[in-house]
């Protein structure tokens, strides 16, 4: 090559460059933590992570150093010298804090434990900076690494914004040329991601976590670079409409106001931001509502039929009557108590339930719940013993007291084995709080006792512990306490006799239709009907109480957007008064000039709500299929629940465009008022 | 004289500014037959632009009646009249006001645009043919000369086929060698077209070529006068 390559191409390499890295920085350093922990004993992806740090770090170096030297040549005060000279310079520092903080931390790494690869660099990376190396005299260092990640960040942060900044100064046909190379290679990423990456990840999976990842990310870029470009043959095409939309369009195109300036991009950015939130936060509530109704409807029945206060008596044809129902999928008796459980350790109160093993599950979930343990343990708590160890998931000391308990059970006379000991099954909070596994011994105290000389004497009976669930609910998993139903007859004194039947139903929407009709068919008075969403009423209305406030605070936030369209659109008119006039003069009625300035905002609320929609897409949907692990001891849920729901997003959607049209409508009427003699006066 | 194409009969206008009205115009009589040449002409502050725009019905008179065919238009309702202006008057202005953001044809095509539908392309393209302009078409108004976009300007003014071209001071922003194309150019059109031309001007050299000269002085009509031989091929020697 004989003669250099001029300066813009430089410049446009270091800007791309420098968001590149400076990306990979972020999302690495985003992902890194985890991701350090589980690789932490391979070497050999840490060597070939450090050769690509190092490349990456002496490009950046060289680039910088490439541009400065160009950059110092051009006649000074010439335009983008200085933003340059400043990119070029910040670029170079950031290599070189980088490298040389790596280095020291290598070193330290050396000094400190003998070796520098592997391991060695991940606990230094991030263990460094919580040890203290006070035999050796190290203390400086996690200061200095500190001092560095700061500065990195800083500088990072100045590199990202010069790089836009320079990227305006390369010329607009090699900025033209970089973008379709980059939409070429995006189109062909995207082709391959589509074939070879999956959308959603394989549970425990992290190499199809990231590939996932990947997908979606590279989809999303594709996308927003296909809507981008689509923009000029849209307008295009609404042009074509008519009149009015043309002017429209021609104004949101002009240079100066339209799409493209200031104020027009940050209303659009206004209104996305502020939709694409409102899209989120509802979607995490939606999330919240459908993880709740699913384990309310896995715990409880859809259709409870009872009687209050009383129990039912003979109720074996309203069971085969409520089968016999259509829509009815099962339906299983039921006997209630509230109880105190006690163990060795502790006590605490229970809703105790006596159950049918055999029709139970047609109904709830439980069998499926169960983490330890077996429901037909409650029909045979004999089995209790024998399986024990071999079917719970209890680690080497749960194991040993088993032992003890087996033990302890061969020794007792086989009668009190198996009938003096029925099965109860707790939920996982109860059990840790009364510090229970399965087989463990309880005691059951029943409020329904013998009037002894002294007053009422409490009934209790020992229980094994046939089993323990998690319904995912704190208050079921603490208040829930199942035994066989004939074992709670007796125990409660309710021979023959239940609390209520549960019902299970096809479709739990009509749940309540099919209560209503249930009651007309059984048709008697004294018996209580209720649906799932009858009896959980309070719960279901603080949600949706709670989801309307979000609804109305963060509609605020659209409503501010609409204000900067407002505002847009305000300057827009004040900018074409003239051409309004013109217009005018040429025969346009005042309702046509309304027209356009209210197509205008449209447009702009319809890209800035699309933009926001698509982005809450991608960001429920990105956290719906990747699960954003939360706290479930904080949480009683593992992964923040998502719901995508096609309503919301028509409602939000709607809502955006309500919103711009409500404030595109004073400054349109403002652009109709304009007297075209007013608008045209030059004398 | 035949049926008068504009009768502007008594016509005052009154401007409110600080309280204090300002009578602009003070009784104003005028005919104007169909394919007439009119210029008028008076002092800065006379009212001819206000009894163009008063004309053109941009604005409304405070009194008196403004007629076309016998038709009072200051009676018309703002969707009516600016139906009207789209259909029967044509405007060209000092500063020729294209639309910046359209190129030279669909600024031609414009009136016809908010007509609705795009029937009127083909005679866009023949007009700016016509005002030579035909290698300009897609061009944009920033891209156009002085004159260029006063040629634009007439061509889109001449779409509708208008019985009334208004045209204010149509030459007052361009040198003397392309005032005159213009000028030759709305005389031309004139005799082939018999389009009916108001225009407004400060230039004796146009006002002398024209038939008929009204002279504006206080908001009042000073003279009316009618050549038999009008001078306007002086302004083709020129």
């Amino acid at each position: 090559m004989s003669q250099p390559r001029p300066l813009g191409f430089w410049t446009a390499v270091l800007c791309v460059f420098g968001v590149l890295h400076v990306a990979a920085v972020l999302v690495f350093g985003a992902t890194s933590t985890q991701w350090f922990q589980a690789t932490i004993g391979d070497d050999l992806l840490w060597i070939r992570l450090a050769i690509a740090w190092t490349t990456a770090q002496l490009t950046l170096a060289l680039l910088s150093a490439a541009v400065l030297q160009r950059a110092v040549h051009l006649p000074r005060g010439s335009r983008g010298r200085a933003r340059i000279i400043g990119l070029a310079t910040t670029a170079g520092l950031h290599a070189v804090i980088t490298t040389a903080s790596a280095g020291v931390l290598l070193w330290a790494a050396r000094v400190s434990v003998g070796h520098v690869l592997g391991g060695t660099i991940a606990s230094l990376l991030f263990g460094l900076t919580h040890l203290a190396y006070s035999d050796l005299d190290l203390a400086w260092v996690p200061t200095l690494y500190h001092t560095a990640t700061t500065l990195q960040a800083v500088t990072a942060a100045l590199i990202l914004v010069l790089s836009l900044s320079c990227w305006f100064l390369v010329p607009a046909a090699r900025r033209e040329r970089f973008w379709w190379g980059f939409d070429a290679a995006l189109v062909v990423a995207f082709l391959a991601v589509s074939f070879l990456f999956p959308l959603s990840p394989t549970d425990g999976n992290d190499a199809s976590l990231i590939r996932a990842v990947v997908r979606v990310s590279v989809t999303t870029v594709f996308g927003t670079r296909l809507a981008l470009r689509m923009v000029g043959p849209l307008l295009s095409a609404f042009e074509r409409i008519g009149f009015r939309s043309m002017v429209a369009a021609r104004h949101l195109r002009a240079k100066k106001t339209g799409f493209l300036a200031a104020s027009g991009t940050l209303s659009i950015l206004a209104v996305a931001v502020s939709s694409c939130m409102l899209i989120s936060v509802l979607s995490v509530m939606g999330g919240f509502r459908a993880d709740l109704k699913k384990k309310i409807l896995g715990n409880h029945a859809h259709i409870v039929v009872d009687q209050a206060f009383e129990e039912l008596d003979d109720w074996q044809p309203l069971l085969e009557q409520t089968r016999d129902t259509k829509g009815v999928v099962g339906a299983t008796p039921f006997l209630q108590v509230e109880v105190m459980v006690s163990s060795l350790s502790n006590r605490a109160g229970a809703i105790l339930r006596g159950i049918d093993p055999a029709t139970v599950s047609e109904v709830t979930d439980l069998a499926h719940n169960l983490t330890h343990g077996k429901l037909e343990y409650l029909q045979h708590p004999e089995r209790i013993l024998d399986s024990s160890i071999s079917t719970s998931a209890a680690g080497p000391i749960d194991a040993m007291i088993h032992d003890a308990e087996r033990a302890a059970a061969e020794g007792l006379p086989a009668e009190a084995k198996e009938d003096a000991m029925p099965g109860l099954i707790v939920g996982q909070e109860l059990a840790r709080a009364l510090r229970l596994v399965v087989g463990d011994r309880v005691t059951v105290v029943s409020p329904r006792g013998d009037l002894g000389p002294t007053g009422p004497i409490p009934k209790t009976r020992p229980f094994r512990i046939a089993g323990i669930f998690y319904s995912g609910m704190y208050e079921y998993d603490m208040k829930h306490a199942y035994i066989d139903l004939g074992v709670a007859q007796r125990f409660l004194r309710s021979e023959g006799r239940i609390s209520g039947i549960e019902i299970k139903v096809e479709d739990v929407e009509r749940a309540p239709a099919l209560a209503a009709e249930l009651a007309a068919t059984i048709g008697q008075d004294q018996l209580r009907v209720r649906d799932w969403k009858m009896m959980n009423q309070q719960l279901f209305g603080a949600l949706a109480l709670e989801k309307l406030a979000m609804f109305i605070t963060l509609g605020i936030a659209i409503l501010i957007a609409g204000f900067s369209v407002f505002g847009t659109l305000t300057l827009l008119v004040q900018e074409k008064r003239r051409e309004v006039g013109i217009l005018k003069a040429m025969g346009t009625s005042a309702r046509g000039v309304i027209r356009i300035f209210v197509i205008e905002g449209l447009l702009i609320g319809a890209a800035g709500g699309l933009m926001g929609l698509g982005l809450g897409f991608v960001l429920t949907f990105a956290a719906e299929h990747f699960g954003i692990r939360m706290n479930p001891e904080v949480y009683y849920i593992d992964k923040l629940p998502v719901h995508l729901d096609p309503t919301e997003f028509a409602l939000v959607g709607a809502a955006t465009v309500v919103v711009c049209l409500a404030a595109t409508l004073f400054p349109a009427y403002q652009a109709s008022r304009v007297r075209p003699v007013d608008a045209l006066r030059y004398d | 004289m035949s049926d008068p194409l504009v009768t502007v009969q008594n016509v005052t206008k009154t401007f409110e500014h600080e309280g204090r009205s300002l009578e602009v115009l003070k009784g104003i009589d005028l005919e104007i037959g169909s394919g007439e040449m009119v210029t008028i002409v008076g002092p800065s502050g006379a009212g001819k632009s206000t009894l163009l725009h008063l004309i053109g019905t941009l604005d409304l008179p405070t009194e008196g009646r403004i007629l076309y065919g016998g038709r009072d238009v200051t009676r018309l309702g703002s969707s009516d009249l600016a139906e009207f202006r789209n259909r029967s008057i044509g405007f060209v202005f000092q500063f020729h006001h294209l639309l910046p953001e359209f190129t030279a044809l669909e600024n031609v095509m414009m009136p016809g645009l908010i007509q609705g539908g795009r029937r009127l392309e083909g005679r866009a393209r023949e007009l700016l043919r016509e005002v030579g302009l035909s290698e300009r078409l897609t061009h944009r108004p920033g891209e156009l000369s002085g004159g260029e976009q006063q040629r634009v300007a007439l061509a889109r003014a001449l779409l509708m086929e208008p019985k009334l071209v208004l045209a204010d001071e149509p030459t007052g922003n361009l040198d003397s060698q392309t005032s005159n194309s213009v000028q030759s150019l709305i005389f031309d059109l004139n005799r082939r077209h018999g389009i009916t031309f108001l225009i407004v001007t400060h230039s004796r050299d146009f006002a002398a070529m024209m038939p008929r000269q009204v002279s504006m002085k206080d908001g009042r009509i000073d003279s009316d006068e009618r050549r038999a031989q009008p001078l306007e091929n002086q302004g083709k020697a020129t």
